[in-house]
């Protein structure tokens, strides 16, 4: 059955791929959908330690068609800002509100249905000056080849095909200094409920965390370092060894960056208070970017559990266009 | 890519014949964009690239002409959304606000309003 699915996912990433003919312009970076906070939690994300990323306003991620998928909204950017310019956005180092993202994903065990919401918002966000000055010389480049200029009966001309690739390609170069140079520390959490029936009435609360992400990306080379430390605690289970279950994790993660391919080797060391026991977890974990709404991914590596602690996961992401959602 | 214009019909805008009249033009949503502006049926552009406080005469001067402003944006952030303000320094009304989609990432819009000032 699993074959299947994933023959599956693989040809409906490929019909996508061949429909839409259209060339990768953004960095898979900029593409990756972060894992919502609900998957994290239970650790059923490819990565356990996930890094702080700009959101989209409106996203889905499906790990693979049999265990479910998410949804996530970023609330800010589905309405409009008028006084909220581009230099505000890339200088506001509190940008609490804008990436302040809400997200929904469900996924079945072999026993029960499980649902989770969570949220991620950056609450530091610094780009060093050397980055915020080629951001904005880039982006006085892009306004010379976007001003338009009249024709003899006062209307805008087109622009031309060279200046449009012009101004994207610019726009890319933005994309890409905008992930260099920079430091950024993020809160999540989440909560996860499961029903052994499916049923919304047998709904009730599992498991809790709450984290925050660190991500320093330095100038020169394509690395991301990325830190997490997370507390969760079990609800509703009966106490074990003197205290209900609850875990401290130390994570950290090196992610190495190209246009299409990411790769990062990830590292946490888990701490179960309840039995008094250490835990640890080892993954590769790689994303491929098909088009710039769907990605592959795979993870591969040692989980936390003590038994079936093999992790494998290969998947697909899509992330909905933004033009589709209008509220 | 997919390049959207719109062309709004005259607006009128009172100003006060002793008073300097200035334009500004927002570009809202984190997008880029870049503007030009000029006197109908004249060959001077009087600005062009981001607008701010540029100024247009006395209203006195400027009051039966029709002002063009072409505003071009390309999408830049995480919405599709639009929306361009120009501000007229002592016109009313001072705010014209425009709000439109464009389709995906890497879209241009292109804006075009022109005003007719009054007394």
């Amino acid at each position: 059955m699993k074959k299947i699915n994933l023959l599956l996912i693989i040809v409906i990433a490929v019909h996508i791929v061949h429909a839409q003919e259209k060339t990768l312009n953004t960095p898979v970076s900029d593409l990756y959908i972060p894992d919502v906070p609900g998957f994290v939690l239970s650790d059923k994300a490819p990565t356990a330690v996930d890094k702080p990323s700009n959101p989209r306003a409106f996203g889905v991620s499906l790990l693979n068609l049999r265990n479910g998928g998410a949804l996530d909204v970023t609330p800010f950017w589905l309405v409009n800002n008028p006084k909220y310019t581009f230099e505000k956005w890339v200088k506001n180092k509190f940008p609490l509100i804008e990436t302040f993202n809400l997200s929904a994903a469900t996924f079945k065990t072999d026993t029960s249905s499980v649902l989770s919401v969570g949220f991620r918002s950056q609450v530091l966000r610094i780009y060093s000056r050397s980055t915020l000055t080629d951001i904005f010389e880039v982006k006085k480049q892009i306004v010379k080849l976007l001003t338009p200029k009249f024709d003899s009966a006062d209307n805008p001309i087109d622009l031309t095909r060279a200046d449009s690739l012009a101004a994207f390609k610019k726009l890319d170069e933005i994309n890409e200094l905008k992930k260099k140079g920079f430091f950024a520390f993020e809160l999540a959490g989440a909560i996860i409920g499961s029903s052994d029936n499916n049923s919304f009435k047998r709904l009730s609360s599992e498991k809790s965390g709450v984290w925050a992400n660190l991500r320093w990306s330095p100038l020169i080379v394509p690395l991301n370092i990325t830190g997490v430390a997370r507390y969760s605690w079990a609800n509703n289970t009966s106490p074990k060894v003197g205290k209900d279950s609850a875990f401290l994790d130390f994570g950290l993660s090196l992610n190495y960056e190209q246009r299409k391919l990411s790769l990062a080797a990830e590292y946490v060391s888990r701490r179960d208070f309840s039995i008094d026991r250490n835990y640890t977890r080892f993954a590769f974990v790689g994303n491929y970017a098909l088009t710039e709404n769907i990605i592959l991914v795979a993870s591969v590596g040692k989980n936390f559990s003590k038994v079936e602690d093999i992790i494998t996961i290969v998947g697909v992401k899509f992330a909905v266009s933004r033009s589709k959602l209008s509220l | 890519m997919s390049v959207k214009r719109r062309t709004e019909p005259v607006k009128e805008i009172k100003v006060n014949g002793d008073e300097e009249i200035s334009l500004s033009v927002i570009i809202g949503n984190g997008h880029i964009g870049s503007s030009a502006v000029k006197f109908r049926y004249t060959s001077d552009v009087l600005g062009q690239g981001e607008i701010t406080d540029l100024p247009l005469g006395k209203g006195s001067a400027i009051i039966g002409r029709t002002l063009r402003v072409a505003t071009r944006v390309l999408i830049a952030s995480s919405s599709n959304k639009i929306v361009i303000t120009h501000t007229f320094k002592n016109g009313d009304p001072a705010e014209s606000v425009f709000h439109d989609e464009a389709g995906d990432n890497h879209d241009v819009f292109t804006l075009v309003a022109d005003y007719l000032f009054t007394t």
